[in-house]
């Protein structure tokens, strides 16, 4: 497992470390933008909405 | 489900993978990084394992960014958020800590964004044909 798991590991990494370089941005800043602000606000903004949606559905049955 | 539908969702689930793809394979894995694995073993990978003044390398993974005073965005309060992820991931342990890691945050919190933008898309359709 740990053979198939380590290099899958040092890719993403790679990307996030070469992404924070290309947008001239820290490494620690570039994983803060996505793993604490983007990703659980599209979480948060999706599950919102879907809740809406699911509260109307069930309003107009 | 329309085939048109399907290739969107398609798209929408191997896009940021094809993102990472395309970053990562205009340069080569010229470099040997050794620090972050327990055993002694040695992976390939595209930025070195050096400290280097002007742009973060894995030196800034592991020990910790020698940049931080350039921080932005993780300042607190966001900063504790990302070292509370890291420390609920197990970063003690290394090989518990890789597979957290690629558990969580490439597969099941993407998974989880996908199924909701998914569930979203198709209640809207049938909510828009049901009020049609």
């Amino acid at each position: 497992m740990k053979e198939l798991i380590t290099p899958i590991y040092v890719y993403c990494t790679d990307f996030c470390i070469t992404s924070a370089n290309l947008m001239n941005i820290t490494y620690e800043d570039f994983c803060a933008l996505v793993f604490c602000v983007l990703w659980p606000l599209i979480t948060l903004g999706l599950s919102l909405t879907l809740i809406i949606q699911l509260r109307q559905r069930f309003k107009n049955k | 489900m329309s085939i048109k539908r399907l290739l969107f969702y398609l798209l929408l689930l191997t896009s940021p993978f094809l993102l990472m793809v395309v970053v990562n394979e205009t340069t080569k894995p010229k470099y040997q990084v050794h620090d972050i694995f327990e055993k002694g073993d040695v992976e390939w990978a595209r930025n070195p394992e050096y400290s280097l003044p002007d742009k973060c390398t894995w030196h800034c993974h592991t020990p910790g960014c020698s940049h931080h005073n350039n921080n932005v965005i993780s300042r607190w309060p966001v900063d504790t958020l990302r070292r509370m992820i890291i420390d609920s991931l197990g970063v003690s342990n290394g090989d518990t800590y890789q597979t957290n890691n690629v558990l969580f945050l490439v597969i099941l919190w993407p998974v989880l964004m996908f199924g909701l933008v998914v569930a979203n898309v198709e209640l809207f359709i049938r909510n828009r044909k049901k009020n049609a």
